[in-house]
């Protein structure tokens, strides 16, 4: 496929007097894992927000698998390929866990109505499969642990079989082997055909396994590149150092070694 | 930490009992206020000069055709079934006190039906339809029960109709709503809200030679709503130029409404409202004073609009569907009704609807006294329907369902007593106008 | 009509307007600070007033029990009755925080409201119980003397209410933007941990703001009642137009909020003057009735469409819990055990059990539209009972008036009631949460007011009765013997029976299909639901056209029930009532519908309590009002989601204690 699976241009957005979004360009190729970094407040989920069409930028271009998207409704960018995940997670707490990832599994045409649909059964069982949580289709997410749940959003993400995956901050509250489980489940979805935007905080993660970075500070991309590039990116420093006091954090795990961050 | 949950438990239960406290002392207060039976209901008008009551005596039983005495408690009593509302809202405690009274009387005085002593089956409607859908049904599945008396209920009457309907004789007594105007076979003594504006236009019109006038009245109330309707096209018939303005009832503001119905230039001004209008209105009229003479409903002589009128009434003429029971000294038959409330049921509210539930009683009497304890619905519907009248309290004639092909078969009446108030319990006496039929006078 | 004129009208409307700004200030303040929508601060008010005038005429402090203050019933002063009014008031809005609201902390949108409706229910009911519905006098507290202004007189207490309003606005606005008390409200209502962190108390802090509200009511009542007469209905059913200024000035502007009241009262002033103009329009000489009640509903349902987003908000937090809608299990059992237990009772209660059980099931269809609109898919509405008024006004006029024969009245009937509940369905695209919820009042008074009590097109003239059902020419009514059953006749009952079995089948099989999962999953989160592609509008629109089936259904057989529809069934207090005991029977499953039926008035509960205990019907307000309070606090899944729960529970400790004595057994 020749060109960019996604790409955003000159993309703003303000809330009455606040930038949320100034002048950001974003360009997702197939098949790549991108992540999105920057302080709280840096727009990485209005920029998510703005490219499944949560919030409406004020002016600028989205083009989707070739497609102009920015007035498309979000309901339609989902059905074109665009799937995301949010950091509160947002399951269906009434639904089973499969009825969860049923949700996402494409509609026939015509299939609306009471009638149950067949065939996105087995969508279903592949999504849950694919992360190892085959085993809890019948369970509620209110019973799962936060791990779980985790996974239960992102199988419910994949369900659509997308082309794009957009996540908010995963790995929050998730422990060691739990992060390192979602790496590998990340890349591997990659390598599959489906490209992953990865807005994290955790550092170790988002370089760890991220072929390219966005950096966002004030709403603006601030840097981006290759995560050894960025890191060493004065502007990048400056902004993790001048940020206040919960983002430090972020500082601290930017620059020394990633393996020993990882481990704590 | 433990010394904060400790603290904050101390808090909750000292919360609870307090609540507690609220309830019991909810429960133990509330009886006495809600049966129109306090002091502070009661009319503070003088129960001097009242004829005794031998006189009531003597003539009521002349009027029911009963026997001068009591009656044999010995002998199996007659049950009237009597269905009205109270302890909800609107409520109407006095009819079910001034009925009982009535009954009292004529068991007493009268010597009850034939001997036998009348006794009332009540049943009350709080404030649902189900409840008034119950009380049908208690009546009917109550074999002592011939006969039912109505009295003003404002829910649930198409079920009381349907349910009785062959089963039982029903009386009403006066119309709340349209369906008890258009119930078969049933007759309202009284005008109600649906039969009093012809009398009213005719007043304004004859009486008081008005050219222009200004009408206001409850717009959320069908009652006064379908008042003001047939209040405009009696206008039109008898030729006086009027305008009427909506307000809402209760609303603290009728200045507007007055004003823009033109009040200020007015030769007369109809308010047709529920009891809470009243003061505003009074207020209003105050405030903008107004000239013109004002014509309104007698839910405006509550004592509650006394109290809130700085103690007196305000000075205006007021339309009832009965002779001015206020008023003893300026009626014979309204002071022999006071006489026989002042012993039966004295410092009961005598207003208000207990003037129409009394009369009831009274003609339940006279209607037994002539069909036997034990009539069937056709028999009493038929013996309303040949009743020329006169009610006691009301006109001397009647004539159950002269409005049959206008569309309102069980109204008896459209006449109205208007009385004008001089204040400080002064009365004028009362002007009898028969509209011969709503809206048209001929 | 000149230009002075209009000036001078607004201004009659002054007194009306301070009314409506002084409540909805308080609503402010109780919302901004523990996010509670208060429907019965009209009615606190009102309490305050009550207390206020009881004090100025007989000297007594009704707390409700009666405490003499004077000797021989004198009147107290008009000052030191209102301190102890305001002190009332202020008592009463901890007491409302302490044991309602702050249990309720943690709960949703759901839950607060139907808690506050359950502090309406109570606080009318105490105040009908104990005042009676007679109006009530109320000294004046303010001079009434007339001023002129602008060729108009005005009294004097109107002037000084509305300026009273614009000073406590001013001190509210400097109270809540510049003092440490202030900035702590908001930060608490931002983020309640934040607030934590900070060392400041959010109980004490949302205490103080209850207290405020409380006050600000009361003081308004105490002022205002003695410029009308005090009836229990007089400032409950404020509530609307109290809302609509709350709800305009976004539950956060004081400014816009008075500027909306004192809108509002201009216009009602207004509409006045233009009814008495030539070119407004008439029925049959009558102004045309209603648009004092439609006019603000109008202008609520456009600017919250215009203002609302058809997207939700941006999702930082997890949305506070709905009450539970578990998939329902053993439906075909219960269905058989359930037709074989109402035939029976059909066939050998008296009739008066009969009816309460007629009654049940009536409530339980209504119930069950609720079930599906509020349960399934989150949607708060309180125009059920408006719905079901809309069948029941079009199956009289189909049936009794057109004259048309069955089954016509009541498919007409059951159309209109999916084409009123699809109209509400339309704000509910972009309006949610509270903000539904005060708009569907709003609109069930404006449709009560405009359609059913309409003295023109409502049962204001015309008797609206329902033609009851025949088949063949056979009669099927409550009144028309059936297996030698009088009234209610047990034909009647089987009627009803079988409707609600097809309308909580009917609701059983959506809650197991795909687009019950869809409802559900729009419940829970919008915006996952339209992310994984959902159409959330057309799930909605669904709903809302198969709550309007339930609720035509429950419409036309309430019809056929009281051969007749009246509009006080309708009300505002009614459907607050209403759908309070629908919460309170749970309204995420159909057995919570089947419990909310056993709980409305007259239904079988409220008559076993009436018939074994003597409690009389005029005290069923205040325990259905207690009863809403108190399930919604302990268990806020409804009761029979928690009587489910307690079964199972029960169910398990058995098992594992029989397991224990086998074990032990096999041991000795």
């Amino acid at each position: 496929m020749a060109g960019p699976l996604l790409r955003a241009e000159a993309l703003c957005l303000h809330y009455g007097g606040v930038r949320a979004l100034n002048e950001v360009d974003v360009e997702i190729t197939p098949t790549e894992l991108v992540g999105v970094i920057g302080p709280n407040g840096a727009g990485k989920s209005t920029l998510l927000d703005a490219i499944t069409g949560f919030a409406t930028p004020t002016s600028g271009a989205l083009t989707f698998d070739g497609q102009d998207v920015l007035r498309r409704r979000p309901s339609e960018r989902a059905r074109m390929g665009i799937a995301r995940t949010w950091q509160t997670l947002q399951l269906f707490e009434d639904l089973t866990v499969s009825e969860n990832v049923r949700m996402a599994v494409p509609r026939r045409p015509k299939a609306v109505g009471v009638l149950p649909r067949r065939g996105g059964e087995r969508a279903e069982h592949d999504a849950l499969a694919r992360l190892g949580i085959g085993g809890l289709a019948d369970r509620m997410p209110g019973e799962l642990s936060h791990g779980q749940r985790v996974l239960v959003g992102i199988a419910r993400a994949l369900a659509g079989d997308p082309k794009l995956l957009l996540m908010d901050e995963p790995a929050a509250g998730l422990d060691g082997s739990e992060r390192d489980l979602l790496g590998e489940i990340l890349r591997d979805v990659v390598a599959s055909g489906t490209s992953v935007v990865l807005v994290d905080h955790d550092m170790p993660l988002v370089l760890g396994i991220c072929d390219r970075l966005y950096v966002l500070d004030f709403g603006a991309v601030i840097a981006s590149g290759a995560p050894r590039q960025v890191r060493n990116d004065p502007a990048v420093v400056a902004a993790y150092l001048g940020a206040d006091d919960p983002e430090t954090r972020d500082e601290e795990r930017l620059q020394p070694s990633l393996p020993t961050e990882g481990a704590r | 930490m433990t010394g904060y949950i400790s603290g904050r438990r101390r808090n909750w239960r000292a919360v609870a009992a307090a609540g507690a406290g609220v309830l019991l002392g909810l429960t133990g207060c509330s009886g006495p206020e809600s049966n129109g039976q306090t002091g502070a209901n009661a009319t503070p008008a003088s129960t001097a000069g009242l004829p005794s009551l031998s006189v009531a005596q003597s003539t009521l039983s002349a009027y029911v055709g009963g026997t001068p005495g009591s009656a044999d408690a010995g002998k199996p009593p007659v049950h009237i079934g009597f269905i009205t509302q109270h302890g909800g809202i609107p409520s109407f405690p006095e009819s079910q006190v001034a009925a009982e009274a009535a009954v009292k009387f004529v068991n007493d005085k009268l010597g009850g039906i034939g001997g036998r002593p009348l006794a009332l089956v009540p049943c009350v409607v709080v404030s649902a339809q189900e409840e008034a859908l119950n009380c049908a049904q208690k009546m009917a599945n109550d074999e002592r029960v011939k006969v039912v008396q109505l009295s003003l209920l404002t829910v649930g009457t198409a079920a009381v109709y349907e349910t009785l309907s062959d089963r039982k004789a029903v009386v009403g007594q006066t119309p709340a709503s349209p369906t008890d105007v258009a119930a078969k076979g049933v007759y309202q003594p009284w005008p109600g809200s649906y039969g009093i504006q012809g009398g009213i236009a005719k007043y304004v019109a004859d009486v008081l030679k008005a050219k222009r006038v200004a009408v206001v009245y409850d717009g959320d109330d069908p009652g006064s709503a379908f008042g003001a309707k047939s209040v405009a096209a009696a206008f039109g018939h008898l030729g006086v130029s009027f305008k009427q303005v909506a307000t809402q009832t209760g609303s603290a503001d009728v200045a507007s409404a007055l004003v823009s119905a033109g009040a200020l230039d007015a030769d007369a001004v109809v308010r047709i409202s529920n009891t809470p209008s009243c003061v505003p209105t009074a207020r209003a009229v105050q405030q903008l004073g107004v000239k013109a003479p004002i014509i309104a409903l007698d839910f405006c002589t509550d004592d509650s609009v006394r109290q809130a009128n700085g103690g007196d009434l305000p000075k205006w003429t007021y339309v009832g569907q009965s002779r001015n029971v206020l008023s003893p000294r300026t009626d014979q038959q309204a002071a022999i009704y006071r006489s026989v409330m002042n012993a039966y049921a004295p410092r009961a509210k005598v207003g208000g609807l207990a003037p129409y539930a009394w009369d009831s009683i009274i003609l339940d009497a006279k209607m037994l006294n002539q069909l036997g304890a034990d009539p069937t619905p056709a028999a009493v519907s038929d013996w309303w329907k040949g009743f020329g009248g006169p009610l006691f309290l009301g006109p001397d004639r009647v004539a159950c369902g002269f409005l049959a092909d206008k569309g309102l078969p069980s109204l008896c009446s459209t006449t109205v007593f208007l009385a004008e108030y001089q204040g400080g319990d002064r009365w004028e006496r009362s002007v009898e106008v028969n509209a011969e039929s709503i809206g048209i006078t001929k | 009509m000149s230009t002075e004129q209009i000036l001078a009208f607004m201004m009659l409307g002054l007194g009306y307007g301070a009314l409506i700004a002084g409540l909805a200030t308080g609503m402010v303040v109780t919302y901004r600070s523990t996010g509670v929508i208060n429907i019965a601060a009209g009615a606190t008010a009102a309490y305050s007033a009550y207390v206020y005038s009881e004090l100025r005429t007989t000297g007594t402090l009704v707390l409700p029990p009666s405490i003499p203050l004077t000797a021989d019933r004198e009147p107290l002063g008009a000052l030191p009755a209102l301190a102890i009014g305001l002190a009332l008031a202020a008592g009463l809005g901890v007491l409302q925080y302490l044991l309602v609201y702050r249990p309720l902390a943690k709960a949703g949108p759901l839950a607060k409201i139907v808690a506050s409706s359950g502090v309406l229910l109570t606080v009318q009911a105490v105040i009908v119980l104990r005042w009676g519905a007679d109006p009530v006098a109320a000294p004046a507290v303010l001079p009434q003397a007339p001023v002129d202004l602008l060729g108009v007189s005005i009294p004097e207490d109107r002037l000084l209410l509305a300026g009273l309003v614009v000073v406590v606005t001013a001190l509210l606005w400097t109270l809540y933007r510049y003092t440490r008390f202030g900035i702590a409200t908001r930060a608490a209502a931002d983020s309640r941990k934040g607030s934590v962190l900070l060392g400041l108390s959010t109980a004490r802090l949302e205490s103080a703001n209850w207290v405020i509200a409380s006050v600000l009511g009361g003081l308004f009542g105490m002022l205002a009642a003695p410029t009308t007469q005090l009836q229990p209905t007089t400032f409950t059913l404020l509530v609307v137009p109290v809302l609509t200024a709350a709800l305009l000035g976004g539950f956060s502007s004081f400014g816009v909020t008075v500027a909306t009241a004192f809108g509002l009262g201009a216009v009602n002033s207004l509409i006045a003057l233009f009814q008495g103009q030539p070119w407004f329009p008439k029925v049959d000489g009558a102004p045309l009735p209603g648009v004092t009640e439609l006019a603000p509903f109008l202008v609520l349902a456009v600017v919250l469409y215009l203002r609302g987003r058809a997207l939700p908000d941006r999702l930082t937090a997890v949305a506070p819990p709905m009450p539970r809608a578990p998939r329902p299990r053993h439906v075909g059992p219960a269905a058989v055990v359930g037709a074989v237990v109402v035939v029976a009772a059909l066939a050998g209660l008296s009739f008066d059990w009969r009816q309460a059980l007629i009654n049940t099931m009536l409530g339980a269809v209504l119930c069950l539209s609720v079930v599906v609109t509020t349960g399934f898919v989150g949607q708060i509405s309180f125009a059920q009972m408006a719905v079901a008024g809309a069948a029941g006004y079009v199956t009289a006029a189909i049936g009794t008036d057109a004259n048309l024969p069955f089954p016509l009245p009541p498919i007409a009937g059951i159309a209109a009631a999916v084409a009123t509940s699809l109209l509400f369905s339309v704000p509910a695209r972009r309006v949610r949460g509270l903000q539904l919820a005060v708009l569907t009042l709003a609109g069930g008074v404006a449709a009560q007011r405009f359609w059913f009590g309409n003295p023109q097109w409502g049962s204001g003239l015309r008797p609206a009765n329902v033609a009851p059902i025949t088949v063949f020419g056979t009669e099927i009514s409550p009144s028309h013997s059936f297996w030698g059953t009088e009234s209610p006749s047990s034909g009647f009952g089987l009627v009803v029976f079988v409707a609600l079995l097809g309308c909580a089948l009917l609701v059983v099989r959506v809650r197991r299909s795909a687009l019950g999962a869809r409802m559900l999953a729009v419940r829970s989160s919008e915006a996952a639901a339209v992310a994984t592609g959902v159409n959330v509008g057309a799930v909605k629109t669904a709903a809302f056209a198969m709550g309007g089936l339930l609720a035509g259904v429950a419409g036309v057989l309430y019809g056929y029930n009281f051969a007749g529809v009246s509009a006080d069934r309708f009300g505002p207090l009614t459907s607050i009532a209403f759908f309070g005991v629908a919460v309170l029977g749970g309204v995420g499953t159909v057995s919570g519908a089947l419990v909310g039926g056993l709980l409305v008035s007259q239904g079988l509960l409220f008559h076993a309590v009436t018939t074994w205990f003597g409690i009389g019907p005029d005290y069923q307000p205040l325990f259905a009002g207690l009863a809403v309070i108190l399930t919604v606090i302990g268990s806020p899944n409804g009761v029979a989601v928690s009587v489910a729960d307690g079964a199972r529970a029960l169910r398990e400790t058995w098992r594992r204690q029989r397991r224990r004595g086998v074990t032990a057994t096999g041991e000795s």
